[in-house]
């Protein structure tokens, strides 16, 4: 552990004052995958909804998948690091921002992709309720409209909660630099002198937003998951979606931190402030995440398989004997086999084995949100209506790309701004450990 | 340094800062007055603890407003819209209530960042004095206009503390 305040300055601020020249071209390169996404959506406005995979009866494919996973990683942040801040754990210090970034920058891909699957993103404004000449009014009856208002009081909400404590630390850097980044600094702290009465109103409203953001973020998924409830659809119309999208949120959101923690460590040699502590402590999380993950996924296939109603029980089988299945065992794999013995066997809940079961958990999230959206959708009540999807080029470019996106996000900001709290780790030196 | 008549002390640690605190309170200066500069709260300190503040409460207030504001939007949105339901109820009260309680954490939310940005003085022109060594670790001690007649008992004191800036 960095024993001096001076220390802790020097090491948190070298990677803003003095970047790496070996991270410009891995910014390049995200940048030049990000661009293949864009071009592809190009394609897909300038040519028409067509050149997706969508089509009846399948209207939510990748897109769809994309937008309640990527919702799902920004319960990362915010969440974690307001029940972490409000239980006063000292070892949250050094992760609390790594974690609140994740959140913004999720949320933002995370909102794009309704954009992307309206096809016609122009007219997304007809989302917005405000009256109009056609007499047209935003119907409050739907879940649709429901996500409007969450994540977007989830996004200002968590861009405070990752603002305010920035506050400081930008006038940490406005001392440090001149020129036109002392001029942005300046900007960016807002006049911040670090009197105590400042210092005690940051720290009030740190603690009101703390308490504020979880409910914010409890509902933001739980209203992404009656997008799907609330719609009779077969093995969708269900009360468990709600508490199960919930921890399933936290859970991808949790293994999203590690990775992110074990690229910075490496990259920004912040090996002295990412402890092993800090992966230990994040992996017993993501332990008691999956094995409420897999005790919701039990009960919700337990009580499907036992109500034997022939719409569910094709679903139920589509999934775990039919062309869905190799997918199915996947997921159960990456979200409950693999990561369980990495994480609950002491020795093996290193770095690496944290690490591991991240990526993991990462990949049989996405899975779990491709495998309720699709298999459903594909196979509804009357055989008539049963189809295929089959993702196109597009879908996979945009895909792709935003997972670069979030890398290159992550990397800019990492650049920008110190990815750790300098002043809330300096005033964790005068405190007692706990 | 942009106050004229202020006098400062540049304290290198902080329980030197509790001195120079304890040397302007002996001086009869009452806290109020006095500031305390830091690169770090610093809790511990008697200096710095203040008044409890009514935070909390303006927030609960923005919520209600952001609550009702929610329940107006829903509600005459939808009594706008003149659509015959057959005898049903026009307002959708379960629906209404997720947009309302939306708006109440926005409102909450709101008021907090507006809050906290009036209270601490952000955003408006600072006239506090300050100096960048604070963000190497020092602490700066002292008042913003300091009475001619303790002015030299109070740069007395802080020479054995620190270094004075006027």
């Amino acid at each position: 552990m960095a024993q001096t305040a001076e220390q802790i300055q020097r090491d948190l601020l070298r990677p803003v004052l003095d970047p790496s020249r070996r991270a410009k071209p891995v910014i390049a390169g995200l940048a030049l995958l990000v661009l293949a996404g864009f071009s592809a959506w190009m394609y897909q406005m300038y040519t028409g909804i067509g050149v997706a995979g969508i089509r009846r009866p399948v209207f939510w494919g990748f897109y769809i998948t994309n937008f309640v996973f990527w919702i799902g990683i920004s319960h990362a942040g915010t969440l974690i690091s307001a029940i972490l801040r409000l239980s006063n754990a000292t070892w949250r210090r050094p992760i609390t921002r790594c974690a609140e970034v994740i959140t913004v920058f999720a949320l933002l891909i995370g909102a794009m992709f309704p954009l992307i699957h309206l096809g016609r993103p122009w007219l997304a404004f007809w989302l917005a309720p405000y009256p109009n000449q056609r007499g047209l009014w935003p119907n409050y009856r739907s879940p649709l409209l429901w996500d409007f208002f969450a994540i977007n009081t989830y996004l200002i909400g968590s861009l405070i909660f990752l603002l305010l404590p920035l506050i400081p630390d930008c006038a940490l850097l406005r001392d440090n630099v001149t020129g036109w980044r002392n001029k942005l600094y300046s900007l960016l702290s807002l006049g911040w002198r670090g009197t105590q009465k400042q210092w005690h109103r940051l720290e009030a409203a740190m603690h009101i937003m703390a308490i504020l953001i979880i409910p914010v973020a409890v509902s933001v998924h739980t209203i992404v998951s009656w997008d799907f409830a609330m719609t009779p659809v077969p093995m969708w119309h269900s009360t468990i979606f709600a508490p199960y999208f919930v921890a399933g949120a936290i859970f991808s959101g949790i293994a999203a931190l590690i990775i992110a923690m074990v690229f910075l460590r490496s990259s920004l040699h912040l090996e002295e402030y990412l402890r092993p502590e800090c992966f230990d402590n994040l992996g017993k999380l993501l332990l008691v995440m999956s094995l409420l993950w897999f005790y919701f996924l039990f009960a919700e296939r337990l009580t499907t398989w036992y109500g034997n109603a022939r719409p569910e029980i094709a679903v139920f089988w589509l999934t775990q004997r039919g062309p869905y299945r190799h997918l199915f065992w996947v997921m159960v794999g990456c979200n409950f086999v693999l990561p369980f013995p990495l994480l609950a066997i002491k020795k093996l809940r290193t770095i690496a084995g944290t690490f591991l079961a991240s990526v993991a958990v990462v990949i049989g999230m996405w899975i779990e949100r491709y495998l309720i959206i699709v298999p459903s959708l594909s196979h509804k009540f009357l055989p008539y209506a049963w189809g295929t999807y089959r993702p196109t080029w597009v879908e996979i470019t945009i895909t792709a790309a935003t997972f670069c996106g979030m890398a290159l996000l992550y990397l800019l900001f990492s650049e920008v701004v110190p990815v750790v709290s300098i002043w809330e780790l300096k005033a964790g030196l005068r405190e007692p450990v706990r | 340094m942009s106050s004229a008549r202020g006098i400062f002390v540049l304290c290198s640690e902080p329980d030197r800062t509790e001195r120079a605190v304890n040397a302007l309170l002996s001086a009869g200066l009452p806290m109020s007055d006095i500031i305390v500069i830091s690169s770090e709260p610093l809790e511990r300190y008697r200096f710095a603890e203040l008044k409890k503040v009514r935070m909390p409460w303006l927030v609960v207030c923005g919520a209600v407003l952001g609550g009702m504001g929610g329940f107006l939007l829903t509600s005459l949105t939808q009594k706008g819209l003149a659509i015959r339901t057959g005898g049903m109820p026009v307002l959708t009260l379960w629906t209404d209530g997720i947009v309302t309680y939306e708006l109440t954490m926005l409102g909450a939310i709101l008021t907090t960042i507006v809050v906290f940005l009036v209270t601490a003085r952000l955003v408006f022109r600072n006239h506090l004095p300050y100096d960048p060594q604070v963000s190497q670790g020092k602490v700066m001690v002292g008042i913003a206009s300091a009475p001619d007649a303790l002015r030299d008992k109070i740069a007395e004191m802080f020479k054995a503390i620190g270094e004075i800036r006027e």
